[in-house]
């Protein structure tokens, strides 16, 4: 594919509209921000994990907003069917026949709130959904439609009733962020500017899902220099042979690295990737596919294991010059 | 960040260095083997083994460790027998012993120290080898050499920073193929740094040479007394005390003794190379009486003048003597001459009485002197030490040259025995023919030769008869043939018989003609001896009594004159074209005295300043024309040549731009991708870290950066125009600390 025809600039500027749109409710979270702008850039799902009220709804409700297209939410509970998530054929008596009543999935933004509380049955049919981009009823697939992003949250100290997802199923998910708490001057910020319900927030959207989808369709095209590869890939190779995990990094851990590299690249308005992209993807990308060999049974200590341990190795493995 | 260095491991570095350092040590045999060392086979033995720890190095370097063990008992049992067996002559197991050092440590593993050992071991070599044979291949040994030492050093520098653990000689050379490693060398070079440094090499050489050429020159090898040691070529017989058989082993020899830049046009006769006069007559051969050594005139100086009355003769262009060292301590000259001009002040003996000079000692390498005022006859011209002999001859004096006789009676010596004295008395008869008149000297010299050749041969063997009485005489009354020392011997003894003071002359013959830069080659085998009678009148006349035509032997120089010098032809062999080198070096760089050297640095300075000149008087007359032009009267065609003309220019100045803008943005295409690419990765590293930037920072600050990183790791397709980043980024590195 000819790589000189990317727009690098435009998409850089629509994506830096995005961001500074989001930033304008979101204090002091632009790494996280930029990180959301990525996942969707590169067509991927994004898990915020963080304790409640640090904005992670805030954050996916702003980017569904600045964008033109359709949000919804679903607030996962234990006794959520899947049927609530991808819809139900229900009887129609004018149609004389089952008519499908598309569910709260067929959007283009989905936030599922608090996802691990829903019981595996209903997570499964998200990830489905999220996996294929397609929901499978009565023996028809629908497609749900594009652009389509599920950005998933969840508590990582609440464990109370909760069914954590199984490592398959967080590896669907491109990238697993973390809010964090704010700055004191972010907060003061926050202060100063009251409590706002999401239908007050005041946000036009600056992209359109069609312009989303034509940016999405360019990140594969983004060139990838073979040392740049192989950086990557000693990277997913420095994982494989870590002691501290019980396992390395899958496949589609490396080609889900690429390709948000790829996307960051755009982002930041080039038609290639750097080593320097790579090397800001790797704890987002592949910290929640990697499991300790010891377990310490508390979440956010084995998260910050897994990122101690994947910092090192980018400090380690050399970028190519 | 990972370096392109960080590629080249412990081992790289080490096979580098190995292949470095016996490339160094072959380097710096080049010259010994033209030095007279003795055991030809060590320094033979040394190179070859040095070839195969270059070319095979797996083998070199898997040497048993007894081998190690015992090589320093050897070595130690070795050298200092070899000091013991040569004598007082230090110099040569000196050298010997730097050999079998340097063979070893090529040989051998090395740790930095041996390294340096190495270095300086054949640094010693190069320069001894250099000074004392003073050829033209130790300029282009030192050329070679330099870089070479450089980038051992370098390398040597480099395997530093790895740590001794990594040190596993054993294992480096166990994959090692001559192919891949090559190629690992290859890839290490930045070809825009080989040739920049090549550039700066080459002209540090310029600028090396122009100083040589300029600094007052000196004789390195006459300073140090101690490198007066012998350069290749033998020792001839050449002595004050000649017995019969020397010079005849002297022409064993091939070996040059001696070069002769005689101007471009070759003598039409053959000159005879004087070197000694010997006037005393003993049993065992001619000599040089003490009386005739006594009367030499020493004299410390850089210009020898003969005596007054060779000096007013003014003949002919200068000749230059390029006199091997270790040939002799007598001088040759082709004749008499009157000024003998040396490179610098030399301790020398001038026989004014016989037209001949000698240094004190044998020169230990290449003597430079120059000859003027050379007489182009037979004859060396009459001096006050012949004026008794001019009364002898005239029958004032009386006396014969008896045992204690002083020069110049001593060339009236004859053998005391009766039986001797007879044969010459019958020979002189023969020669006189019956004619009672008084004969002169021409005269009787010219008969006594027809004699002497007269059914007799040319041979460098012969079979004197035994018996009584002188050796000569027996010989003379034999009809076996002789040799050049027979023959001037015989000639000597029947003139002075015949009453006419006679001696022998030894020296050397002709030459071989270089046919590619003009000069004689005169070797060893042209040694020769003949005789000179004297004539009251005129004074010693020259005269070849061996016969001609024959191997070894000469023609009689008029013979030579009337066939217009069609003597042997002129040498165009390889060895001689190789020999013309030498000599062309002698005379551009080593021959020069301070006048020529002067001339040559004006000539230089002339040079620059017409060239001046030349642009400054072309420039000026460029202006007026323009001036005149537009002066000029201003017509329609007038404005259309100027209006054309300016057009010309614009488009000339556009399609050069376009040029370069495409060349620039193509010059990549020439030098490959990957190296371009790893190119702007060296950049945007200078970059960074000039900034200080750290390992992630900073990608994309300015254009110059992002451009860079376009070409690091963009397609190809969308590269800016490669050169002009890389220039930016060159400056920008440069002044990133001060940003």
């Amino acid at each position: 594919m000819e790589t000189d025809t990317i727009p690098a600039p435009r998409i850089r500027d629509a994506m830096e509209g995005m961001k500074a749109n989001i930033a304008r409710v979101i204090k002091g979270k632009n790494a996280a921000i930029e990180n959301v702008l990525v996942c969707l850039l590169a067509s991927g799902h994004a898990l915020i994990e963080d304790l409640p009220g640090l904005g992670k709804t805030t954050l996916a409700y702003c980017l569904a907003r600045s964008l033109d297209s359709g949000f919804s939410r679903i607030q996962f509970t234990s006794d959520l069917l899947p049927s609530d998530v991808i819809g139900v054929s229900i009887y129609d008596d004018r149609e004389r026949g089952f008519t499908f009543k598309h569910g709260p999935v067929f959007s283009n933004i989905v936030l599922a709130d608090e996802i691990n509380r829903a019981t595996p049955k209903t997570q499964s049919a998200l990830l489905e959904a999220m996996d294929r981009g397609k929901v499978s009823q009565d023996g028809k697939t629908l497609p749900i439609g594009r652009p389509f992003m599920v950005v998933a949250t969840q508590n990582p100290v609440d464990y109370e009733s909760t069914f954590p997802l199984p490592e398959s199923q967080m590896d669907r998910f491109l990238m697993r962020l973390h809010m964090g708490y704010p700055d004191f001057k972010d907060e003061m910020e926050i202060l100063r500017g009251g409590f706002l319900r999401y239908d007050e927030i005041d946000i036009e959207p600056v992209v359109t899902g069609g312009e989303l989808t034509d940016f999405q369709d360019l990140v594969p095209a983004v060139f990838v220099e073979d040392s740049v590869l192989e950086y990557l890939l000693r990277i997913i190779g420095a994982t494989r042979t870590e002691a501290e995990f019980r396992a390395g990094a899958s496949a589609r851990a490396s080609l889900a690295l690429r390709t948000a590299a790829q996307a960051l690249a755009l982002l930041r308005g080039r038609s290639f990737v750097i080593p320097e992209d790579v090397a800001q993807l790797v704890l987002p990308v592949l910290a929640h596919r990697l499991v300790l060999r010891r377990a310490s049974g508390d979440a956010i200590e084995e998260r910050h294991a897994v990122e101690g341990i994947l910092g090192q190795i980018v400090e380690r493995v050399p970028q190519p010059v | 960040m990972e370096s392109r260095l960080a590629k080249l491991d412990y081992a790289d570095l080490y096979r580098m260095k190995w292949i470095l350092g016996g490339l160094l040590g072959l380097l710096s045999l080049w010259n010994i083997f033209s030095l007279d060392l003795g055991l030809d086979w060590m320094v033979r033995g040394s190179a070859i083994l040095m070839i195969a720890a270059v070319v095979w190095p797996p083998v070199a370097a898997s040497l048993p460790d007894w081998f190690w063990r015992i090589q320093t008992p050897v070595i130690v049992v070795f050298v200092v027998s070899d000091f013991i067996l040569a004598g007082g002559d230090f110099v040569p197991p000196l050298i010997r012993m730097v050999i079998l050092l340097a063979l070893l440590r090529t040989l051998q593993p090395r740790t930095r120290r041996e390294d340096l050992q190495l270095v300086v071991l054949t640094l010693i070599l190069v320069v001894v080898s250099g000074v004392l044979t003073l050829e033209i291949s130790f300029a282009v040994q030192l050329a070679l050499y330099t870089p070479l030492v450089m980038l051992f050093l370098f390398v040597v520098n480099l395997s530093e920073s790895f740590s001794p653990e990594d040190e596993v000689p054993g294992e480096v050379w166990k994959r090692f193929r001559w192919q891949r490693f090559l190629r690992d060398v290859r890839g290490l070079f930045d070809t825009r740094l080989v040739l920049f440094s090549g550039v700066l090499f080459t002209g540090m050489m310029l600028s090396a040479s122009f100083l040589f050429l300029s600094l007052p020159r000196f004789e390195l090898g006459q300073t140090l007394p101690f490198l007066t040691m012998q350069a290749r070529g033998t020792y001839t017989g050449f002595s004050e005390q000649i017995t019969y058989g020397d010079i005849v082993s002297i022409m064993n020899d091939d070996s040059v003794a001696f070069r002769a830049d005689v101007g471009s046009v070759r003598p039409r006769r053959t000159p005879y190379w004087r070197m000694l006069v010997l006037d005393e007559y003993t049993p065992e051969g001619f000599s040089v009486s003490e009386s005739l050594r006594d009367r030499g005139r020493n004299v410390s100086s850089n210009l020898v003048a003969a005596p007054a009355v060779l000096r007013q003769s003014r003949g002919g262009s200068p000749w230059t003597i390029y006199f091997e060292g270790g040939v002799s301590r007598f001088l040759p000259f082709p004749g008499a001459f009157g000024h003998a001009r040396f490179q610098s002040r030399h301790d020398v003996v001038v026989g004014d009485a016989t037209g001949t000079a000698a240094m004190r000692e044998a020169p230990g390498n290449v003597l430079f002197y120059q000859l003027t005022g050379l007489h182009r006859t037979d004859v060396i011209p009459l001096h006050e030490a012949d004026e008794p002999l001019v009364r002898f001859m005239a029958g004032e004096g009386g006396a014969s040259g008896g045992e204690k006789a002083v020069y110049p009676r001593t060339t009236l010596g004859l053998p005391g025995d009766e039986a001797s004295l007879r044969v010459l008395d019958e020979a002189v008869g023969d020669v006189r023919g019956g004619d009672t008149e008084p004969m002169d000297a021409d005269t009787f010299g010219r008969r006594a030769v027809a004699l002497l050749q007269h059914g007799r041969g040319y041979s460098l063997r012969t079979d004197i008869p035994e018996g009584d009485g002188d050796i000569l005489t027996r010989w003379l009354d034999s009809d076996v043939a002789g040799h050049c020392e027979l023959f001037a011997g015989a000639f000597v003894l029947l003139a002075r018989r015949a009453g006419f003071p006679a001696r022998v002359v030894v020296g050397f013959h002709g030459g071989d003609w270089n046919g590619f830069e003009n000069y004689f080659m005169v070797r060893n085998r042209h040694a020769h001896a003949w005789a000179e009678i004297f004539d009251p009148e005129r004074g010693w006349l020259h005269f070849e009594p061996t016969p001609a035509g024959l191997p070894g032997a000469v023609g009689q120089p008029e013979e030579e004159a009337a066939a217009g010098g069609t003597y042997a032809q002129a040498d165009r062999t390889w060895a001689a074209y190789m020999d013309s080198l030498r000599v062309l070096w002698y005379r551009r760089v080593v021959n020069f005295d301070r006048e020529q050297q002067r001339q040559l640095i004006s000539g230089f300075g002339a040079m620059v300043q017409s060239m001046r000149d030349s642009v400054e008087a072309a420039l000026r007359s460029a202006l007026s024309a323009l001036r005149e032009w537009f002066g000029g009267p201003w017509d329609l065609r007038h404005i259309l040549i100027l209006v054309r003309n300016i057009a010309i220019a614009v488009i000339v100045w556009v399609a050069l731009r376009v040029a370069v803008r495409w060349l620039s943005g193509h010059v990549h295409v020439l030098r490959g991708n990957a190296r371009t690419r790893a190119k702007a990765g060296r950049l945007l590293r200078r970059i960074r870290e000039a900034r200080g930037d750290g390992k992630n920072g900073g990608p994309e600050r300015d254009a110059v950066t992002s451009d860079l990183l376009q070409i690091r790791y963009g397609p190809v397709d969308s590269w800016p125009a490669v050169e002009p980043v890389f220039r930016g980024a060159r400056r920008a590195a440069r002044r990133a600390p001060q940003a």
